[in-house]
């Protein structure tokens, strides 16, 4: 016999979650995104299919997420305008603004991009993992993911040198 | 997998090559896990809670609780023209019954008696439900309607 909704969610709710608060640090914004992969998955009737494939919520979970940074975009770049007045930020300001930060350079990659660095980083996928997931090769997954360090790499030198928009 | 507060490490590719600006953003990301605290209110959102008061069966021939909820939904979106579409002001004429006040209220009691009964099915169909699920669909569409019955509420006052 199948799982109930409540045991479903209350088994994945963990993992939906984190999932997507690792791509997005504003809770309610998780939240959101973690609501409406349940939602999906309850108007799809995939309960059972993924309640045996958990790996597959926490993907859905990272590609909500980055649509919802896509579309966030430019709000972030404004709440991460510099305070000019600000010539020493503590170090707990630096990590938020350097998470804050990938949020939006994540946001900047293309999907494909984006979607296999996360599952990589923050999912701990393997590459045929991840592959297999997609249904691209790989190849495709391990081209994807150097473009991606590639991209992200040169943004956050231009932040050191303060070359940043 | 390994536990996100793990640190990164082979065969996690080549991670030191990365900045030390980007790593640290990584590790960082790795490391927001959702809390009790939040994994109780995303549960709390998904799981309707059993109500207090539960609703008597009907022993009348039953429709699907998802023809009713259907209903329900297209009677919603038949009051938002009945309540928001404006009088065309070619239709005004000298008749009373017909000034464009006569025709707002009329308008205005039509809609509240179709919320009214957009309630009652809601409350038949719940009470029809087996299934969690389909009681969690229609905890949200009984949400969207009661938004929607407070906008009106406000608008017709």
């Amino acid at each position: 016999m199948g799982l109930t909704w409540e045991q479903f969610v209350s088994r994945h709710a963990q993992a939906v979650m984190s999932s997507a608060l690792r791509v997005i640090s504003n809770v309610s914004d998780a939240e959101d995104v973690a609501q409406d992969v349940f939602l999906e998955i309850l108007r799809n009737g995939r309960m059972q299919e993924l309640s045996r494939q958990p790996a597959l919520l926490r993907v859905m979970a990272t590609r909500r997420a980055l649509d919802l940074i896509r579309k966030k975009r430019a709000h972030l770049l404004d709440e991460l305008e510099p305070d000019p007045r600000v010539h020493e930020p503590i170090q707990h300001s630096i990590a938020a603004e350097l998470e804050e930060r990938l949020q939006i350079e994540l946001a900047r990659l293309s999907p494909r991009q984006a979607e296999v660095f996360c599952l990589t980083y923050f999912e701990d996928l393997s590459g045929n993992g991840i592959a297999a997931i997609l249904g691209i090769s790989p190849g495709a997954v391990a081209k994807a993911l150097s473009e991606a360090r590639k991209r992200l790499s040169t943004a956050f030198a231009k932040l050191r040198t303060g070359s940043m928009p | 997998m390994n536990h996100p507060d793990e640190p990164l490490s082979s065969p996690r590719d080549d991670l030191e090559s990365l900045s030390t600006d980007l790593l640290a953003a990584i590790q960082g990301a790795r490391r927001r896990q959702a809390t009790p605290a939040m994994v109780s209110q995303l549960t709390a959102r998904l799981i309707p809670q059993p109500s207090s008061c539960p609703h008597p069966r009907r022993e009348q021939p039953r429709s699907h609780p998802w023809a009713v909820a259907m209903t329900a939904i297209a009677m919603a979106a038949a009051i938002t023209v009945i309540a928001w579409v404006p009088d065309n002001p070619t239709t005004v004429t000298s008749s009373r019954r017909n000034t464009p006040v006569n025709s707002a209220i009329r308008q205005t009691s039509l809609a509240s008696t179709a919320l009214e009964r957009i309630s009652q099915d809601l409350d038949l169909a719940e009470s029809r439900l087996n299934e969690s699920q389909e009681s969690l669909l229609l905890t949200a569409i009984r949400r969207e309607i009661q938004t929607t019955k407070e906008e009106f509420t406000l608008w017709s006052h």
